[in-house]
């Protein structure tokens, strides 16, 4: 009985090859981006899942009326203080990590910039379930100048010498011991550690007033997020915070309030509570992938139903010589079950040749079974069961309910009430594809309005050299004079702000004006930044070489910190800068905002001043230098070669501020490339179902057509009379989607401070779009039928 | 062997009621030859489609070898059917996507021969048709008569002991209508009842008796032997 099904399934995909093949591919590409996505989710959800004992591992953090503090970094006792009160604390930890900032590492003679440069405690791996391939996990931290590298870092320092023992130099300066060789964990981590150190100031950085640190604890036992964030945060205000005599709870009632919150650890990547992620944007995208992979089942469903015509006496006739409904169901069941299976062998396929590409766009490295095989395996088995169920089951009961009886008769018109659901079907496709290709119009749109918008200064012809911070501060005059007698540099500056950069200080300083308070964040630039950047001074005058300007004596403010002094005289007015200096400074100037960041973040307001030892210390930044025209890789080597002079110990490091906004576009690309990809396979997947369903009807009315040829109708009627009957489904799909479509894509542009507004054109772009697909589907197909000679048509009967 | 009793049957549509049998009675012994006649519409073909146990009648009874089958439900009729009644169609009604060996074997695999026995049944049924050669091709690759051939062949597969015939030769030119008349005869003498659906005079002399039936019900029979 199972063969004979499988053969006549098989049978019936090399008759109707075409309408097979398109089924099986057009599911198999939806499949395909759905799996990607999945195991791009899959990914993302194993961060920090490695080890059962993360479970038990919190971030503390701070907030206070104006939110979350500090970036989530906590006082450097915080962890002391609650694992020494908390009776459910088994340890705690604080650690400082320079992230994805690339440190200066050096061993012997071998120099690297190396990422996930961490200053941690001697209490890290009570906390941490790290495992040490060479070394004592319960002494590796215990020297006040211990390091911890992991297997990479070895191999890139040492190769395969054993480097216990040996010393290494963290950022050209701080001098640590190696004591353990640390395993990096097979999955994911929020926390990038490459080599772990203790740092020799620990004990002048120790108070309550040093907010530069990550605080961790882990629990003994379970607890819920609620009672250990009372409990950590009575501990907290009894040692810290109280005054007055309050309680704790009659702290809580005040509006001007410091407490803690906890995260967990293996929440961080996915959700945390200061800082974004990737999780929203993957969510969506399933969402959109599985709504594919519905288009691509439904193609076989509504392709079955058109088909049912055809296949009505073979029913009839099975159901004659004893088949019963079930068998039959069975029977069109298999056919789904086989053309699914083909299907995912293609999008198995299709996945292996996408994933380098999915992996670069998207800067990930996982593999197919990065989730966990057997939840791989589930998901990929509940996945293609839906799908079966989806494109089978519908014409499964359809074909096996028709009455024998009238089929035998000739009767098919039982045929025809599949014709509901089918256009539905049909509605709902196309319904898809104008939202993707109005999505694709708006990222678009909205791409383009970000590269091209004036970010108020030029990114051409400028380098950004990273520096130290002693070279940018005390040896900032001599480094820019060496640099000056390049031929080729116009112009040397500094900044602490650079524009481009992925990571950007958003720390607000209170200043002070006629007894109100100001927030903006203090930029320390060198007095070429304007002119090297090519920003316009829009009132009063740049920086100069005078004492005022040299010592912060003077700022200048952007358009719109000026904006916050309402109608009041911006420049020459005098400003206060509270915990910092007593000598008030001068406003001599307004700048044109600079667009430091991608368009999604509204510009800050800014005081820019000069020398960064006077008040309001900042590190970060880099020099930017402005190169003239000419021979350019000729100036890069000389540059190259004058650097050795300024940093001698630290090999140069470069990038142009061009390249560096085309990376922070990276994203909106990637997402635009998706949506586009997603928008192409939506609109393949209609149009291939809408070019089978459109011949089936064809090929049912060729009598029709025929007849109506002799009688005179001409190619256009024959096309008026195939279109008509596809036109009210598809302004039904479109009235569906541009709503939709609308609504969705106003929300996505409200993530950005500076956007396009949505307009009537996109939704005539959408409308054209679609219209010029039906037609080209519909039309090939008509125009066929309408110049088929009629006597043949008419002969088929 | 069929006893029906009363039987009725209506169709009905948003606008009008008709009907198709109006407490017919009829009555068919086991070995009998019975020819079925009368204008399109006076309900022949429903009469066969509730003898055939394709269709279920509003009223009535209808006994099969000793047991009412009126109320059967469709699974409870489709056992039934698989392994008593055999249908020889107008218009052949082979399945287009399975070979001649195929159609036949078809009723076999639906009633749970195994394969062995299958072939043995089909390839000895397909000589006595004389279409063996022809057992690998579909059948658009026929000629009419040989499709008929193939029906007949795929009707008895199974020995049933009945056999309903609804106008088996409406397709076919004289020579090849002849043909399957015999084939019919030949099956009838060695004990297979049949009921055939006609409009021809010529094809009804084969049997024993023409039922002759206007608007639902029987009007005349003629006993031809």
């Amino acid at each position: 009985m199972f063969k004979s099904y499988l053969k006549i399934a098989w049978r019936n995909l090399r008759i109707n090859k075409w309408y097979s093949a398109i089924n099986i591919i057009g599911l198999g590409i939806g499949l395909a981006s759905f799996i990607l996505v999945l195991l791009f989710l899959n990914y993302e959800l194993s961060y920090d899942k490695w080890n059962p004992e993360l479970t038990k591992i919190y971030k503390l953090g701070i907030e206070d009326k104006d939110g979350i503090a500090w970036n989530g970094a906590t006082p450097e006792p915080l962890g002391r203080l609650i694992a020494g009160k908390y009776s459910n604390a088994e340890a705690a930890t604080r650690m400082s990590g320079a992230g994805d900032y690339e440190i200066l590492v050096a061993a012997n003679d071998k120099k690297i910039y190396q990422k996930g440069i961490t200053e941690v405690d001697s209490l890290f791996f009570k906390v941490f379930p790290y495992q040490l391939s060479s070394g004592n996990i319960h002494t590796a931290l215990n020297a006040p100048n211990a390091a911890v590298i992991t297997e990479t870092v070895r191999n890139k320092l040492f190769g395969q010498d054993d480097p216990i023992g040996k010393t290494i130099k963290l950022y050209g300066r701080i001098e640590v011991v190696v004591s353990g060789i640390m395993q990096s964990p097979d999955q994911p981590s929020a926390l990038n550690m490459q080599i772990l150190f203790r740092s020799p100031y620990e004990k002048s950085n120790s108070h309550w007033q040093n907010f530069s640190y990550q605080t961790f604890i882990k629990v003994k036992n379970a607890v819920t997020p609620g009672d250990l964030e009372t409990a950590i945060n009575t501990i907290y205000y009894n040692d810290q915070q109280k005054a007055n005599n309050l309680t704790y709870q009659q702290y809580l009632q005040k509006e001007n309030k410091t407490i803690l919150f906890s995260e967990k650890l293996s929440a961080l990547h996915n959700f945390p509570k200061s800082g974004g992620s990737n999780f929203k944007t993957i969510v969506v995208l399933l969402i959109l992938a599985f709504l594919l992979l519905v288009a691509g089942a439904v193609n076989f469903s509504n392709l079955s139903i058109a088909t049912s015509i055809k296949r009505a006496k073979e029913v009839g006739v099975r159901k004659v010589l004893g088949g019963r409904r079930q068998q039959l169901f069975w029977q069109f069941m298999g056919e789904a079950i086989l053309s699914c299976s083909l299907s995912l062998c293609i999008a198995g396929m299709l996945v292996v040749l996408l994933m380098p590409w999915f992996k670069q766009e998207f800067s990930i490295q996982f593999s197919i079974l990065s989730g966990g095989t057997l939840v791989f395996i589930a998901q990929i088995t509940l996945c293609i069961v839906t799908v079966i169920l989806l494109s089978g089951l519908y014409p499964s009961v359809f074909l096996s309910r028709f009455n024998t009886s009238k089929i035998l008769k000739g009767n098919y018109s039982q045929g025809k009430s599949g014709l509901k659901l089918r256009n539905l079907l049909l509605v709902l496709q196309f319904a898809l594809s104008a939202f993707f290709v109005f999505s694709v119009i708006v990222i678009s749109s909205q791409v383009h309005y970000m590269q091209t918008k004036d970010k108020g200064f030029s990114s051409a012809q400028i380098m950004r050299i990273e520096a130290q911070q002693g070279t940018r501060d005390d040896g900032f005059d001599k480094a820019r004079a060496t640099l000056l007698s390049v031929p080729g540099i116009e112009l040397v500056s500094k900044t602490t702000l650079v524009p481009g950069d992925a990571d950007v200080d958003t720390i607000l300083n209170d200043y002070s004006f006629n007894g109100q308070t100001i927030k903006m964040t203090t930029v320390k630039v060198s007095a070429d930044y304007f002119k090297t950047v090519g920003t316009p001074v829009l009132k009063g005058r740049g920086f100069n070489d005078s004492y005022a300007d040299q010592n912060t004596r003077s700022l200048i403010l952007n358009e719109t910190a000026a904006s916050l002094w309402g109608n009041q005289k911006v420049v020459g007015s005098f400003v206060g800068m509270p915990y910092c200096d007593s000598v008030k400074a001068q406003i001599v100037g307004i700048t044109k905002d600079i667009n430091v960041q991608d368009m999604a973040n509204a510009v800050r307001p800014i005081a820019y001043s000069i020398n960064n030892k006077a008040c309001g210390y900042l590190s970060g930044g880099a020099l930017l230098i402005k190169l003239s025209g000419g021979d350019l890789s000729q100036t890069i080597s000389n540059i190259e070669e004058r650097w050795k002079q300024i940093e001698p110990d630290t090999p140069i490091r470069y990038t142009f501020l061009d390249e560096n906004f085309q990376r922070i576009f990276k994203t909106y690309f990637t997402i635009q490339k998706t949506i586009s990809f997603f928008a192409l396979v939506a609109i393949l997947i209609s149009a291939m179902g809408l070019f089978a369903l459109t011949a089936y009807i064809i090929k049912e009315r060729t009598k029709e057509i025929g007849i109506r040829k002799v009688l005179g109708a001409g190619i256009g009627d024959v096309l008026v009379l195939v279109g008509k009957l596809f036109l009210q489904l598809i302004i039904v799909a479109l009235l569906v989607a541009i709503p939709l479509s609308w609504l969705a894509a106003s929300k996505w542009l409200q993530t950005f401070a500076y956007r396009i507004h949505l307009n009537w054109m996109m939704v005539t772009g959408t409308v054209f779009t679609i219209a010029i697909i039906v037609l080209i589907t519909i039309g090939t197909q008509a125009v066929k039928a309408a110049m088929s000679n009629p006597v043949k048509s008419l002969k088929t009967e | 062997m069929i006893k029906i009793t009363d039987l009725e049957k209506m169709y009905r549509t948003e606008e009008v009621e008709t009907i198709a049998l109006n407490k017919l009675s009829l009555e068919v012994k086991e070995g009998e030859f019975v020819a079925v006649m009368g204008p399109s519409g006076c309900g022949k073909s429903t009469l066969l489609n509730i003898l055939g146990l394709l269709d279920d009648p509003d009223g009535g009874s209808f006994v099969f070898n000793g047991i009412e089958v009126a109320h059967f439900n469709e699974r409870k009729r489709a056992d039934l059917r698989k392994h008593n009644i055999g249908f020889v169609f107008q218009s052949f009604n082979l399945i287009d996507e399975l070979t001649v060996f195929e159609n036949v074997e078809l009723p076999l695999i639906y009633t749970g021969v195994k394969s062995a026995d299958r072939k043995k049944r089909v390839e000895e049924v397909l000589e006595k048709v004389q279409i063996m050669h022809r057992r690998n091709h579909y059948p658009q690759q026929l000629s009419g008569g040989q499709q008929q051939r193939v029906a007949v062949a795929r009707a008895v597969v199974n020995k049933p002991k009945l056999i309903l015939a609804d106008e088996p030769t409406g397709n076919l030119d004289s020579s090849n209508g002849n043909e399957v008349m015999e084939m019919l005869t030949d099956l009838n003498e060695q004990g297979t009842t049949i009921i055939m659906v006609t409009h021809s005079e010529h094809d009804a002399r084969y049997s024993h008796r023409i039922i002759r039936m206007l608007d639902g019900q029987t009007v005349t029979e003629n006993i031809l032997v």
